[in-house]
């Protein structure tokens, strides 16, 4: 009987001992910068969003067809897609500030085990979690930085039109306007590229993912 | 209750029930592509299936059933051509409890129409009776796809919060939203047909803002 009940408290062990591995303080982070990364990936659908109603924008105004009034269109979506982008800087901050938090929490929690195991079972968790989320962090980077370049492009093209829109400066501007909405297009595609991952990462971080 | 108070519940009411007000198809196609990317990705969506379908519903429906009555939806329909997906016919529906299990809630639909003649039934702007269609929850992401999930009329997926709902599929009109079609393909007169089997063309001012979908479907 007492040999069976220690294999079940080892099998039990097993089971448990990946649950375990974090405790409640960076239990609770970790659900905090969950939260935090379905913010962040909400508001780079609303970016995505409004560099289509761009594209589209631009697209009418090489086309001469100004029907639909898309210049001043185009000035409102570009100046709420500035203001997505801040939000995506401060929630990007607010999610690798959590990041920083979870770690030392996690980290602190290692420093109080006393089984041999068990420590070097979650630092190897740890070591994973905060290669994953490097992972993440290098692609934000990258992609924060081409948005800067793009806004720059769209800033610049808004400013030329207003101080001169005719379907004559329209013409004359046709090959930044190309790629304007080339950057666009790549921005887009690259959007859900991160999202992917960031969807990935937050599974991570919230202990759901199958892997 | 005094008639002041009677005529702005009435107006309420009367408010509550009327059926959704098309959007434009500029904003109805970033909304799709954000309501399909999100199935894919949270593998919601069985993307075999997808590609077995003759025709895919995306739509939002705001629902309104608990003790009111009805729910209104805004989206697209396209479907398989020759050539790869169609352009993108802007449709509402109307009336019915379509996906929607419990009142007040937003609920975004992915249908996938596994058949012509279902595609057909979309387009013609029907009436769906509440047992005048088979459909059932599609088969999530990564599950095997079998004969009979390919064989019927419609494979549906709801997303509500992340919220996991049965479907209660019926009783709701689909209208074809003409104005926004008339003003997306830049014709007075498109049909839904025409768009669907190609020989409407989307308009090159439209194709960058539509790649993102198409690219999404593959």
């Amino acid at each position: 009987m007492k040999q069976a009940l220690s294999a079940l408290s080892i099998l039990g062990f097993a089971f448990v001992a990946p649950l375990q591995a974090q405790n409640s303080d960076s239990l609770g982070i970790a659900s905090d910068q969950a939260t935090s990364m379905d913010k962040l990936d909400q508001l780079m659908g609303r970016a995505q969003k409004r560099l289509e109603y761009i594209m589209t924008n631009l697209n009418e105004l090489t086309d001469g067809n100004d029907k639909n009034n898309n210049f001043d269109n185009f000035k409102d979506n570009l100046e709420e897609l500035k203001s997505i982008r801040d939000d995506i800087k401060d929630r990007v901050e607010k999610v690798r500030d959590l990041q920083g938090q979870r770690i030392a929490a996690w980290t602190k929690e290692v420093s109080g085990m006393n089984d041999k195991d068990m420590r070097k079972l979650t630092n190897d968790q740890i070591d994973k979690a905060k290669a994953d989320f490097d992972a993440l962090d290098k692609q934000m980077r990258e992609i924060g930085g081409d948005a800067n370049d793009l806004t720059g492009l769209l800033d610049d093209l808004q400013k030329y039109f207003a101080s001169s829109f005719s379907s004559d400066s329209v013409n004359a501007a046709k090959d930044r306007i190309e790629k304007a909405k080339t950057s666009a297009r790549d921005m887009v595609k690259d959007v859900d590229g991160l999202r992917d991952t960031l969807y990935k990462n937050k599974k991570i971080v919230k202990g759901t993912n199958s892997q | 209750m005094n008639p002041l108070r009677k005529i702005l519940l009435a107006s309420l009411l009367a408010g509550l029930a009327l059926p959704a007000c098309a959007e434009s198809l500029d904003k109805l196609v970033p909304q799709a592509a954000e309501i399909f990317g999100r199935f894919k990705r949270e593998e919601i969506l069985n993307m075999e299936l997808v590609k077995d379908a003759k025709g895919i519903v995306i739509i939002n429906v705001t629902g309104f059933s608990i003790g009111i009555g009805g729910s209104g939806g805004d989206g697209i329909l396209m479907a398989r051509t020759e050539d790869g997906w169609s352009g993108p016919v802007g449709i509402t529906t109307d009336g019915g409890t379509l996906g929607i299990d419990v009142g007040g809630t937003d609920n975004d639909l992915v249908i996938l129409l596994m058949n012509n003649g279902a595609v057909s039934r979309w387009a013609s702007g029907e009436h769906f009776g509440s047992s005048s269609a088979q459909a059932v929850m599609g088969p999530k992401g990564g599950a095997a796809v079998d004969a009979t999930m390919k064989n019927r009329d419609f494979n549906v997926y709801i997303w509500n919060k992340g919220a996991k709902l049965g479907v209660n599929f019926g009783g709701f009109d689909v209208n074809i939203n003409n104005e926004g079609n008339a003003n997306y393909y830049d014709k007075p007169l498109v049909s839904a047909k025409d768009i669907l089997n190609g020989a409407a063309k989307v308009p090159e001012s439209k194709k960058d803002s539509l790649s993102r979908l198409y690219d999404l479907l593959k």
